[in-house]
C-alpha cells in the first residue's frame, strides 16, 4: 500500500483532448482531484461534461493527454499495455450504466471473469465468486444467463463482478441510469454497504436522490471541476 | 413484372452502395463460376458436343472386334469390314478408317501431319460435302494404288495453302509420294472421332504407300487394323443392330475359323469405344467437374455468410418493410432478386475467365503423336450451363439469408435490440464455415494425392534409362525398301549416328517403352512346356538390335546381349526377362532353353540371355513376361532409333534427324524427342489431374480462408463490446488473441475432422486413378491438414489482431 500521507487517487492537472477529423474536443481540462482510501465520491454534472471520460481515466481504460495520474502513490503514465491491464485487473472494479455483462456467459462465469485474468486458483475463485454473489443477493441465480435476469438483477451481478477481485477502487458510471427507482435504490444501497465495509468508491450520478451516499460531490462542468462539496454541505442540500 | 423491376432497381442501388462487398462477392463468384465454365467447356468438348458437321451424329456407332479372353475394343480387318458392310440390314453403311501420321512436303517444307486412311464412303456416310472441289468418288475405292488423291482439312488449307481457291488439282507430297488434292473438307469438320482430328484424308486403296507394316493387309482377314464406324438405318436401334450383327459375325467365324474363331463384335455409340480420347478422359473429367462444383459451393457459402452478416445490418429496413405490410414472400423475393443479381454479375465474370482459361487448358496438349484436337470454344451449351449455375448459385446462397432475415420473429428489430437473435445466425454461419473447411480439406487431399502420384510416377524406376536418351522413329517401307535394303539402311544408320560427338551408344527397337497404346504380342510354343488346352500362348515382345540393353541401361542378369552376328543364317536366338524365365523355367537355368514363334514344328530359338524386368506399356503395370527378338533375324521396316548420350540429348535431336535424312530423304522420320519428353507424355492424364486439382484445391483453400476470415471478422465486430468488457476487467492482449484464435481454430478443427472422415471414405474411389501410393496416403493427409490449420490460423489471426486493438472505452461507450 502507498504511504498513508498520500491519497489513493491523485490527478494533477489532467487533460483529455479527443482529436477527430480536425475537431478537437476538450473533454477534460486541468482537472485536479484527490480521493482518499475508503472515501466515497460522487461525480456530477450535465451530459457531455466529461464524467465518463474522467472515470475511464481513473480506471485506466483511457490515458490523459496531459497531466499526471498517481494511483496508490505510483504514476501510471508510463505503464505498458500489459501493466495497465494488470492494474485494471487487480486494483479497479467497474460498474457500467448498461451492466455490460457478457450475454453468452452465465452469471457465475461473468463474475469469475476478472479472476480468470489474474492468478487466482480455481478453488479460491469459486469461493470468491460465491461470496460476491451472496453479498449482492444473487447466489441463487449463479447458473442463469444475463438475459434471464431483470435489469436490477443484472446490475447486481455487475456489482458482484466489480468486487469479486477485491479491487482498491470501485468505479461506477451512472449505475442506476437504466434502472427503475426501486432497483436503483437497491444498487445504491449495495454501494453504500460496500463503502461501509471499507471500499473506495467513485460514482457518476446526476440523480440528487443518491447524492447523499457520498462523502463528497465533485461537480464537473465543461471538462472542469467547478465545485467540490463536502459531506456536511451535501446533507444540507438534500 | 413492375415489382421485379422495382426489386432490381433497389438491388442495384444496394450493390453500388457497398462497392467493396460487391466486388468481393462478384470476384469469388466469378472464380467459382469461371472454373465451372472452364471445366464444363472441356467436359462439353470431350463428352457432350456432337461431332461437328456430321449429319445426325447421334446415329453413328463404333464396331469393334472382341476376343473371347480379353481385348474388347479390337480393330477390324479389311475383309471382315467388307463382309460386315455388305451383308447387314441394319446400317445405312459402314466406313473404315485408320488414323496415321504422314510427312507432308510442299515447297521444301517438311511437316508431320495427322491423316486418316479412309474407305471411299467415308464422307458420304458422314454426310459431309467438300468446301472446295470434291470428296472421294467410288472408283477411288476400287483398285489398290490406282488413285493418288487426297482431301485436306479446312484448317490445313488455310494454314499451309493460304486458302488457295485453286488448290484442288494441285499436287502435294505425302511420305514422298505425290498425291493430288481433290478437295477441301468443310470448316469445322474434324473427322469421325472427338478429340482426334486428321488434316488429310486418303483412300484406303492407297494404304500401302502411307501406312507401314504389311502391304497386303487389304487381303488379310487376320490383320486387324481398321476402326469401323457405322450409321444406323432410320428406325433401327442400337440393340436391334447388335442383335442383327451377332449371327452375321458368328457366320464369319464359321466361314473363317483360322482367323475369326473366338471373336465377336462389340457395338457402342460413337465416342464410347476405344477410339478417341473420351473413354480415357471420362474419369478425370468427371472428377474435375465434381471438384469445381464443390469449389463453387465453397464460394456460395462465403457469399451466404456475407449476406447473413449484411442481413443483420438490414434488419431494421426489413422490419420496416414488414411493418408496412409486406408479405414474407415479397421480402424473400426481393432478397433473392438481389442475390441472383450478384450471381449473374459473377457469372459474367466467370464466362470471361472461362474464355481465357480454356485457351490455357489447351496448353496441356501432350507431346504425343496422336492428332489430339479439342474445340473448347464457349458454345451455347456452355453459355446455358453458366447461366444456369449462376442463377442456381444465386438462389443457393441467397435463400438461407433471405428466409432468416424475413422471419417475422425479427419484428423486434424495429426496436433495434441487437443482442439475442444473432446467436442462431452465427450458428448457421459457423456451420457454413465448418462445411467450407471440410470441403476444401477433401479437395486439397485429392489434389495432394495426385501430386504425390505424379511425383512417385516421376521417381519410379521404369527399369530403363529415362535421362540422356533420345528416340527417333522411321519406317523404310514407306520409301518402298525391301528387307535387305532396309537392313542395310539401318546398319549404316547405326554406324553413322555412333560417330556423332556426344553419342554413347546406339540401338534399334520396334517398340518404345511406355508409348501410349502401343503393344505387340506373338504366339509362342515353348519346348517342354505344356500349354493348357485351348490356351493360345501369346507373349509380349519387342524386336531390338545389338546394344539395346546397354543403351537403355537394362541390366543383363545372365548370358549375353544380341550381337551384330545374330542374323539370318546363324542359330535363332531370343532374350527373355526375369518374369518369363521364372514362369516357364522355374528353378532351372533358362539359358539354352528353346521356344518357337512359328509353331511346334517350326524352328526353335535358343534363350541366350536373361534381362531384368522393366516397365513396357505403362508405369502402373505389374511385372509381365516379356521377350526380345534380334532385329537382324526378325526384321521390321518401322523401327525407332534409341541413342544414349553423355549429356542432355536435346542438342543432338537435330543432328540425329539430319543423319537419317542424309541417308535417304525419302524415309519419313517422326517422333524425334528425348525420352524424358516421351515419358512426360505417358503421364499426361496424371499431370492434368495433378495440376488442375492442385489449382482448384488452392482456390478452395483461399475461398475457405476468406470465409473463415469473414466469419471471424464479423464475430469480432459483434463481440466488440464483450472484448471491451474483458479488457476492462483486466484481460491482457494475449488473452483476447487467444479468445478469437481459439474460436477460429475450433471451427477449423471440426471442419478438419469431418473433412478427414469424408476423405478417408471418398479417396478410396480414386485409387484406380492414382499411381504408386495408397488412397489413404498418410503424408498427404498430414501435410494437407497442417496446411489447412496454418492457413486457418492466419485467417483468424488477422481479425484477432483487430480485436486486440479495440479501444475498450469506445466499445463500452455507445450502449
Ligand atoms: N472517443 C471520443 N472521441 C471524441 N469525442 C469524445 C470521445 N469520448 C467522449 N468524447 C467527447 O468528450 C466529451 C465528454 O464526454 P463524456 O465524458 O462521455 O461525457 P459525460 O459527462 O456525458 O459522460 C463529450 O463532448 C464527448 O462528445
Ligand atoms: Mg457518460
Amino acid at each position: 500500500m502507498g504511504s498513508s500521507t498520500q491519497a489513493l487517487i491523485c490527478l494533477k492537472d489532467v487533460q483529455k483532448v479527443f482529436s477527430t477529423d480536425e475537431v478537437e474536443t476538450h473533454a477534460l481540462s486541468h482537472v485536479n482531484l484527490e480521493v482518499e482510501k475508503g472515501e466515497y465520491i460522487s461525480i456530477a454534472g450535465p451530459s457531455g461534461c466529461g464524467k465518463s471520460t474522467l472515470l475511464s481515466i481513473l480506471g485506466l481504460l483511457d490515458s490523459p493527454t496531459g497531466g499526471d495520474y498517481f494511483l496508490d502513490g505510483k504514476s501510471v503514465g508510463q505503464l505498458s499495455f500489459a501493466e495497465r491491464a494488470h492494474v485494471r485487473n487487480r486494483s479497479v472494479g467497474f460498474i457500467f450504466q448498461s451492466f455490460n455483462l457478457i450475454s453468452d456467459l452465465t452469471v457465475f462465469d461473468n463474475v469469475e471473469l476478472p479472476l480468470t485474468y489474474g492468478d487466482t486458483r480455481a478453488g479460491e475463485r469459486k469461493q470468491r465468486v460465491n461470496e460476491a454473489l451472496e453479498r449482492v443477493g444473487m447466489a441463487h441465480r449463479a447458473k442463469h444467463l444475463p438475459s434471464q435476469l431483470s435489469g436490477g438483477e443484472q446490475q447486481r451481478v455487475a456489482a458482484a463482478r466489480a468486487v469479486a477481485g477485491q479491487p482498491l477502487i470501485l468505479l461506477a458510471d451512472e449505475p442506476t441510469g437504466n434502472l427503475d427507482s426501486a432497483n436503483g435504490e437497491t444498487v445504491m444501497e449495495l454501494l453504500g454497504d460496500l463503502h461501509r465495509r471499507g471500499a473506495t468508491i467513485c460514482v457518476v450520478t446526476h440523480d440528487p436522490r443518491y447524492a447523499g451516499y457520498a462523502d463528497r460531490i465533485v461537480q464537473l462542468f465543461d471538462g472542469r471541476v467547478v465545485q467540490e462539496i463536502a459531506e456536511e454541505k451535501i446533507l444540507e442540500m438534500v | 413484372m413492375e415489382k421485379l423491376l422495382q426489386d432490381l432497381r433497389f438491388g442495384l442501388r444496394l450493390l453500388f452502395k457497398n462497392p467493396a462487398v460487391t466486388a468481393v462477392v462478384v470476384l469469388s463468384l466469378g472464380l467459382g463460376i469461371g472454373v465451372n465454365a472452364t471445366i464444363f467447356s472441356l467436359f462439353n468438348a470431350v463428352l457432350l458436343r456432337p461431332l461437328p458437321r456430321v449429319e445426325q451424329p447421334d446415329r453413328m456407332v463404333e464396331l469393334y472386334t472382341s476376343y473371347q479372353n480379353g481385348l474388347r475394343y479390337g480393330s477390324v480387318s479389311y475383309p471382315d469390314y467388307l463382309d460386315m458392310r455388305d451383308r447387314n440390314q441394319v446400317f445405312s453403311s459402314l466406313l473404315a478408317q485408320r488414323l496415321i501420321l504422314t510427312s507432308l512436303n510442299n515447297s521444301g517444307q517438311n511437316e508431320i501431319i495427322p491423316a486418316a486412311i479412309v474407305s471411299g464412303n467415308y464422307f458420304s456416310l458422314l454426310g459431309v460435302t467438300a468446301a472446295q472441289g470434291r470428296t472421294f468418288v467410288p472408283e477411288e475405292d476400287q483398285s489398290p494404288g490406282a488413285h493418288s488423291v487426297a482431301v485436306i482439312s479446312y484448317r490445313l488449307w488455310q494454314r499451309r495453302f493460304g486458302a488457295d481457291p485453286n488448290l484442288p488439282g494441285k499436287t502435294i507430297s505425302l511420305n514422298n509420294r505425290n498425291f493430288t488434292i481433290v478437295g477441301v473438307a468443310p470448316e469445322g469438320f474434324v473427322g469421325a472421332n472427338i478429340g482426334l482430328a486428321p488434316d488429310i484424308w486418303i483412300p484406303l486403296m492407297m494404304q500401302a504407300d502411307l501406312y507401314p507394316g504389311r502391304p497386303d493387309r487389304l487381303k488379310e482377314r487376320g490383320t486387324r487394323w481398321l476402326d469401323v464406324i457405322g450409321r444406323l438405318k432410320p428406325g433401327v436401334s442400337l440393340e436391334q443392330a447388335r442383335a442383327a450383327m451377332n449371327p452375321l459375325v458368328a457366320q464369319l467365324s464359321q466361314e473363317n475359323p483360322a482367323t475369326n474363331k473366338g471373336t465377336s463384335l462389340t457395338i457402342v455409340r460413337s465416342g464410347h469405344g476405344a477410339v478417341g480420347i473420351q473413354s480415357t478422359l471420362t474419369p478425370v473429367l468427371t472428377l474435375l467437374l465434381a471438384v469445381v462444383i464443390l469449389v463453387l459451393l465453397i464460394a456460395c457459402f462465403n457469399i451466404a455468410n456475407l449476406l447473413i452478416a449484411r442481413a443483420t445490418a438490414r434488419r431494421r429496413e426489413i422490419g420496416i418493410r414488414l411493418a408496412m405490410g409486406a408479405t414474407r414472400g415479397r421480402i424473400i423475393r426481393q432478397l433473392l432478386t438481389e442475390s441472383v443479381l450478384l450471381s449473374v454479375l459473377g457469372g459474367m465474370l466467370g464466362l470471361l475467365l472461362a474464355y481465357w482459361t480454356s485457351n490455357l487448358l489447351l496448353a496441356f496438349k501432350p507431346p504425343t503423336s496422336l492428332p489430339l484436337f479439342l474445340d473448347l470454344h464457349l458454345d451455347g451449351r456452355v453459355l446455358t450451363f453458366t447461366a444456369l449455375i449462376s442463377v442456381v448459385t444465386g438462389l443457393v446462397f441467397g435463400l438461407a439469408p433471405a428466409i432468416q432475415t424475413s422471419s417475422p420473429a425479427l419484428l423486434p428489430a424495429l426496436k433495434d435490440q441487437s443482442s439475442s437473435p444473432g446467436y442462431r445466425k452465427s450458428r448457421l454461419r459457423n456451420i457454413l464455415v465448418i462445411a467450407q473447411v471440410a470441403i476444401s480439406l477433401v479437395l486439397l487431399i485429392a489434389a495432394g494425392l495426385f501430386i504425390r502420384s505424379l511425383q512417385s510416377a516421376h521417381s519410379v524406376n521404369p527399369g530403363f534409362r529415362a535421362h540422356n536418351l533420345l528416340i527417333a522413329s522411321m519406317d523404310v517401307s514407306l520409301a518402298r525398301y525391301d528387307e535387305s535394303k532396309g537392313a542395310r539402311f539401318y546398319e549404316q544408320l547405326i554406324q553413322h549416328v555412333e560417330l556423332l560427338p556426344g553419342v554413347q551408344s546406339v540401338t534399334l527397337g520396334k517398340l518404345v517403352p511406355l508409348e501410349l497404346g502401343a503393344n505387340q504380342q506373338i504366339g509362342v510354343a515353348i519346348e517342354g512346356y505344356e500349354t493348357p488346352q485351348n490356351e493360345n500362348l501369346s507373349l509380349d515382345y519387342n524386336v531390338v538390335s545389338q546394344n539395346y540393353f546397354r543403351t537403355l541401361d537394362i541390366p543383363l542378369m545372365k548370358g549375353r546381349e544380341f550381337s551384330g552376328q545374330d542374323k539370318i543364317g546363324t542359330p535363332g536366338v531370343v532374350i527373355v526377362n526375369q518374369t518369363m524365365a521364372q514362369k516357364f523355367w522355374p528353378k532351372q537355368d533358362p539359358l539354352g532353353k528353346r521356344l518357337s514363334i512359328t509353331g511346334r514344328k517350326g524352328t526353335y530359338l535358343e534363350v541366350i540371355g536373361v534381362v531384368k524386368d522393366s516397365k513396357y506399356y505403362s508405369l502402373r503395370e505389374d511385372p509381365r513376361a516379356f521377350m526380345y527378338l534380334p532385329f537382324w533375324q526378325a526384321y521390321k521396316p518401322g523401327m525407332t532409333l534409341h541413342v544414349s548420350t553423355a549429356t542432355d540429348p536435346e542438342g543432338l535431336l537435330g543432328s540425329v534427324r539430319h543423319e537419317i535424312q542424309s541417308l535417304d530423304r525419302d524415309v519419313p522420320v517422326y517422333n524425334v524427342m528425348t525420352m524424358t519428353d516421351h515419358l512426360d507424355a505417358a503421364l499426361i492424364e496424371l499431370r492434368l489431374a495433378a495440376v488442375l486439382l492442385g489449382l482448384f484445391g488452392l482456390l478452395a483453400l483461399i475461398l475457405a480462408a476468406v470465409g473463415l476470415y469473414g466469419v471471424m471478422a464479423y464475430s469480432v465486430s459483434r463481440r466488440k463490446r464483450e472484448i471491451g468488457i474483458r479488457m476492462a476487467v483486466g484481460a491482457q492482449r494475449g488473452d483476447v488473441l487467444r479468445l478469437i484464435v481459439k474460436q477460429g481454430m475450433f471451427l477449423t478443427m471440426i471442419g478438419l475432422l469431418i473433412g478427414l472422415g469424408v476423405s478417408f471414405a471418398l479417396t478410396r474411389t480414386l485409387s484406380t486413378l492414382l499411381y504408386g501410393i495408397k488412397a489413404v496416403d498418410l503424408p498427404t493427409f498430414i501435410v494437407v491438414s497442417l496446411l489447412l490449420v496454418g492457413v486457418s490460423l492466419i485467417a483468424s489471426l488477422i481479425p484477432a489482431q483487430k480485436a486486440i486493438r479495440i479501444d475498450p472505452m469506445l466499445a463500452l461507450r455507445h450502449e
